[in-house]
């Protein structure tokens, strides 16, 4: 007998995921294992006989037991199957790639997503046909419905189940791939969806309804689509268009829509989780259902029927995400079990169940950042708040003066503070590895911003309410909306401002997440236990938050001083070069930062990145030439991190990025130094960064590649060579001049242009590993097969941007780590 | 009927009944309390108070009987009974009040057919064979019914009338008067808390009509009392007021 079967159940689930995506097994293993589990179920309780039944018949624990392990398999069956179908949809779409144009027939599964620009729609069943070649791809593909297209099919114009057909390229999903950065394309994979294809002309797009007719609940969906389509406009058309994102954004969900310095803002203030629509909107909602119903009927049984009616509407106006799924299906089995089995059931059950029959449902949601966060949350919650109210809470004595004043203060200050408190410590592994970043005002202003919330949500609700049925009070609630949106974000930035208000740490090494949760597991069970521990309550209960927060504290330094080696990242900036340097002393250096164009590389890659590791100053940032594919992203580092000295070769230029460049730098005040052959920058001991290029002989005359500044980084054997966009005229000077060339890895110039990396270079530097910065099908045509083939003579080891994402080279000064992205 | 018994056990199976007073996971055989809390239940002994029907141990002796002139919790002494008897089931101990409170405030209704099964137990030993017309729950206000969405003693009353096959009367008697809690009162402001908040819908119907009311636990009596005296005023012949526990 288990205290929680179902947590039991989905635990064995869980471990059945985690063990098919690590361990490929063979479907046929675990088919006959699960067969033979059955069969032996079936004979133990049905067909055994009767006369050996007194001695072995099975117990009741034991079929329970025997149950797990087939839920245990069955876990292991859906991993395998979804790492099966990964591969071959790969494989397939990676053959269509070639095809160009194709025509592609598919249904949309979920409902189609709207963003500022484009409509993000997922197919399944989809068909690829190109003449009279036709292929049948599995898992999803997704369309991206952009421009004049998108303009075609507003919201509410098309649903599940509808017929796609687009005419256009089918792609792998690509994203840029820096470690601790966002992975679009995993993302996406993560979701099932191997494939995109891009539509902007409406003539190449046609969404039908099926042949059959939609069936009701899409007919239900579609409805859906056009409330949330309408209030989408009631929310632009009467308020700021600030406001109104933030408001709508927190009534469905959309924390997409919001400018990036607005969320920045949000996820230093630790009030990020209000745009996932979750237990707080649902529990509302739930309340207000509630008591509407009861009012109106004044009969349990129909007001519970109602509400539960209502939540599962709510649930398709927000798209059906994880988190207001599991929110209402808590809140739903709760009122049903009341109906049904005429007793509450316990949160803990619940929340398992839910846990069960979503990843049975959909078993990629296990890796999915919103499922873990939204139900990790919960099992915090559940876990830790009886510690908590063990420990502070006020505990009046009957028949005292104050006693519902206490009654109160316990309700709306104590526990707030509780579950922000509990949701805050349980996530704080997972924050960190997801973000980060952890706020560390999030305690504080949660308990502040989260009433706000409820009140846009409730006016904001009301409000779309009351422009279709009564007008007239629409402008109060609008403006009340409106208020309390505004003052929402006026909170959010000021707390989001205060120093201190949010950390960069890198992320925790798995190991000690592990012991993390151990210790916070480990502890409330003992807290459960009926031991002499239980009996010291609060003291014991001290002990236990206590241990947790130190085991945290003491680890971060223990991570931090991991950097005892030099890492060097190459990171996946498109076309273009950039390299970050960490030293062993601990001294940062970034070598050129990537493109402005189309996207400023610096914003969209380099600053995310440098903020994940927790970088806040650079050293040393070197311009190795005034190209817009070197210096583009800069600017904005120069303007958002604190920069010792800034390098450059002495080249000038006369285009725009080169003189933004140049105003940053007046801006900012950077220090600016102009080096030349056989200077030393110093400050890396024991590194040792000489120059190499340009000397005073070439500079100016042969063109700014070929002025780029050359680097040789020394750390004990480890040696790196930074070539910039160097050409033949730069390496024939540098091997002339007699300069120690010698390194282990190099950089190539110019990405691989074979104006560079000439033979004889090569072998002057005769090096082990070859980076290529390049950016994936670019138009320049590097890196040149020429070039590789030259590498391939040699037996050199090369690796590529554009193929295995950022690069990082890590070194006691001996031996190499290499590792790239997936 | 094969598909509610298949709904149940699937739900039981992820929900298992858990003790109401320990948390225990439940055992097949028993029914909302674990063996061990179920030896916490004590039944009221007998003989019991003629007029509140509080248990012989709780009564003052005089000369080794039980003195029920004396009642320490009989209203009779300080003011007018309206109720002709009253009776309980259980005493007030921790555990019924656990059961009681679960009842009340988490919503688990499962208690109530508990409570109404030892009620019946109770009623089938020591009711002297009255007839019943009806049974009558102690309402609630209906703002406070809408803030916890049930009554409790009505639901009580519910399984009670399909144990014992008497008709219940829900809408006759009303609360008219939005009282304070009475578990946040001293015994005094009880009876004042309480007095004249129950009023009659359809007096006629009651003309000489014999009604059980039916309450969750007996604390003074005012309620009962209160209630009974609505009752009796609109010519309710006889008034048994029976309660689940009684402290």
């Amino acid at each position: 007998m288990y205290r929680h079967p179902a947590l039991v159940l989905v635990s064995f689930l869980i471990a059945g995921l985690v063990i098919g995506r690590f361990f490929v097994l063979h479907p046929l293993v675990i088919f006959s294992a699960l067969a033979i589990l059955i069969i032996f179920y079936i004979w133990a309780i049905y067909i055994q006989p009767a006369s050996r039944a007194r001695t072995s018949r099975l117990t009741p624990s034991a079929r329970g037991d025997l149950l797990f392990l087939g839920v245990f398999f069955i876990g292991i069956l859906m991993q395998c199957q979804i790492v099966e179908e990964e591969q071959t949809a790969q494989k397939l779409v990676a053959s269509i790639e070639q095809y160009g144009n194709v025509e592609v027939v598919g249904s949309v599964t979920g409902l189609p997503r709207y963003r500022e620009h484009s409509i993000f729609v997922s197919l399944a069943n989809v068909k690829v046909t190109r003449k009279e070649k036709v292929w049948h791809l599995p898992g999803k593909l997704q369309v991206v419905i952009c421009g004049k297209a998108k303009k075609q099919f507003p919201e509410g114009s098309f649903t599940r189940g509808d017929i796609v057909r687009v005419f256009g390229k089918v792609q792998r999903p690509v994203s840029l791939r820096n470690p601790l950065l966002f992975n679009y394309a995993a993302y996406l994979r993560q979701k099932g969806i191997y494939a995109t294809t891009l539509v902007y002309v409406p003539q190449l797009l046609s969404i039908r309804a099926p042949p059959g007719g939609r069936t009701l609940v899409n007919q239900v969906l579609l409805l859906i689509g056009k409330i949330r389509g309408y209030a989408y406009q009631q929310f632009f058309s009467r308020m700021k268009p600030e406001n109104a994102t933030v408001a709508y954004s927190v009534l469905f969900g959309k924390s997409h829509s919001i400018n990036p310095q607005e969320r920045q803002r949000f996820i230093d203030a630790g009030l990020i989780h209000l745009f996932a629509v979750s237990g707080l909107h649902t529990g509302l909602l739930t309340l207000v259902l509630f008591l509407f119903f009861i009012t109106i009927t004044s009969n349990l049984r129909l007001t519970i029927i109602f509400t539960v009616c209502g939540l599962a509407f709510y649930c398709a106006l927000v798209g059906f995400r994880t988190p207001v799924v599991r929110a209402a299906f808590m809140a739903d089995v709760y009122l049903l079990s009341l109906l049904i089995l005429r007793r509450p059931v316990r949160g803990i059950d619940v929340l398992a169940t839910s846990a069960f029959i979503v990843l049975l449902c959909n078993p990629r949601a296990l890796f999915q950042a919103d499922f873990q966060l939204s139900y990790l949350s919960v099992f915090g919650i559940l876990l830790l708040k009886p510690v908590l109210e063990n420990l502070f809470y006020l505990h009046p004595t009957p028949h005292t003066k104050h006693r519902q004043l206490a009654h109160y203060i316990n309700k709306f200050a104590i526990d707030p503070i509780q579950v922000v408190f509990a949701v805050q410590i349980f996530l704080l592994p997972l924050l960190v590895y997801y973000y980060h970043r952890f706020s560390l005002i999030g305690f504080i202003s949660n308990i502040f911003a989260v009433p706000l919330t409820l009140f846009i949500i409730l006016f904001g609700g009301l409000y779309v309410l009351s422009t279709a049925i009564l007008p007239i009070v629409s402008p109060l609630l609008v403006f009340l909306t409106s208020v309390s949106t505004e003052t929402l974000r006026f909170f959010t930035s000021l707390s989001a401002l205060l120093p201190f208000s949010a950390v960069s740490s890198p992320p925790l090494p798995w190991w000690a997440i592990g012991v993390y949760y151990m210790l916070l597991l480990g502890g409330s069970y003992v807290q459960g236990l009926r031991t002499p521990i239980a009996r010291l309550r609060g003291k014991a209960q001290l002990l236990i938050v206590v241990t947790a927060i130190c085991a945290l504290l003491v680890w971060i330094p223990i991570v931090q001083h991991q950097h005892q080696s030099m890492t060097v990242y190459f990171l996946d900036v498109g076309q273009g070069d950039s390299a970050f340097l960490q030293f062993p002393n601990d001294n940062t250096m970034l070598i050129d930062g990537g493109r402005n164009f189309p996207r400023d590389m610096g914003q969209m890659v380099i600053a995310p990145f440098l903020n994940a590791l927790g970088v806040e100053q650079l050293d040393v940032v070197v311009a190795t030439h005034p190209d817009a594919d070197h210096i583009g992203g800069l600017p904005y580092i120069l303007q958002n991190f604190f920069v010792g000295r800034l390098i450059e070769g002495g080249s000038v230029s006369d285009t725009k990025t080169f003189k933004r460049l140049q105003k940053t730098i007046h801006q900012t005040g950077t220090p600016v130094y102009i080096v030349t052959r056989n200077d030393e920058i110093k400050g890396f001991e024991p590194a040792r960064v000489m120059v190499l290029n340009p000397s005073p002989d070439i500079l100016g005359r042969y063109g700014n590649n070929n002025d780029s500044v050359v680097l040789r980084i020394a750390y004990q054997k480890a040696t790196f060579l930074f070539t910039g966009d160097a050409e033949k005229t730069a390496e024939d000077s540098m091997l002339s001049s007699g300069v120690e060339l010698r390194a282990v890895v190099l950089k190539a110039g110019h990405h691989g242009s074979r104006y560079s990396s000439s033979p004889e270079f090569l072998d002057a530097v005769h090096p082990d590993v070859v980076i290529f910065s390049c950016g994936r099908n670019n138009r320049y045509g590097h890196p040149h097969p020429e070039v590789i083939e030259r590498l391939k003579q040699r037996g050199i080891r090369y690796y590529r941007t554009d193929e295995q994402g950022c690069i990082t080279i890590t070194t006691d000064g001996r031996y190499l780590r290499i590792q790239t992205e997936k | 009927m094969i598909i509610a018994e298949t709904v149940e056990a699937v739900l039981s199976f992820f929900f298992p009944a858990r003790c109401a007073v320990c948390n225990e996971r439940l055992k097949e055989s028993e029914e909302l309390l674990c063996d061990v809390c179920r030896q916490e239940i004590r039944w009221i002994d007998l003989p019991d108070c003629p007029v509140c029907g509080a248990g012989a141990s709780k009564m003052p002796r005089s000369r080794g009987k039980p003195d029920f002139s004396h009642c320490p919790t009989c209203p009779s002494r300080k003011r007018p009974v309206y109720f002709d008897r009253c009776f309980s089931a259980v005493y007030y101990n921790d555990t019924a009040a656990e059961i009681v409170k679960n009842l009340k405030f988490n919503r688990l209704f499962s208690a109530s057919t508990f409570m109404a099964r030892l009620m019946f137990i109770r009623m089938q030993e020591n009711f002297s064979p009255i007839k019943f017309d009806c049974i009558i729950p102690v309402p609630l206000h209906p703002r406070r019914q809408r803030l916890r969405g049930y009554n409790q003693a009505e639901l009580i009353a519910e399984e009670l009338s399909r144990l014992i096959h008497i008709p219940l009367a829900t809408e006759l008697l009303l609360r008219t008067r939005f009282t304070k809690k009475q578990t946040e009162l001293t015994p005094e402001d009880r009876y004042f808390n309480v007095n004249d908040a129950f009023a009659v819908r359809e007096p006629e119907l009651l003309n000489d009509k014999k009604v059980l009311l039916i309450d969750d636990v007996y604390t003074t009596g005012s309620t009962l009392n209160s209630a009974a005296k609505a009752l009796k005023l609109a010519g309710a012949k006889t008034v048994i007021a029976f309660t689940f526990a009684h402290s």
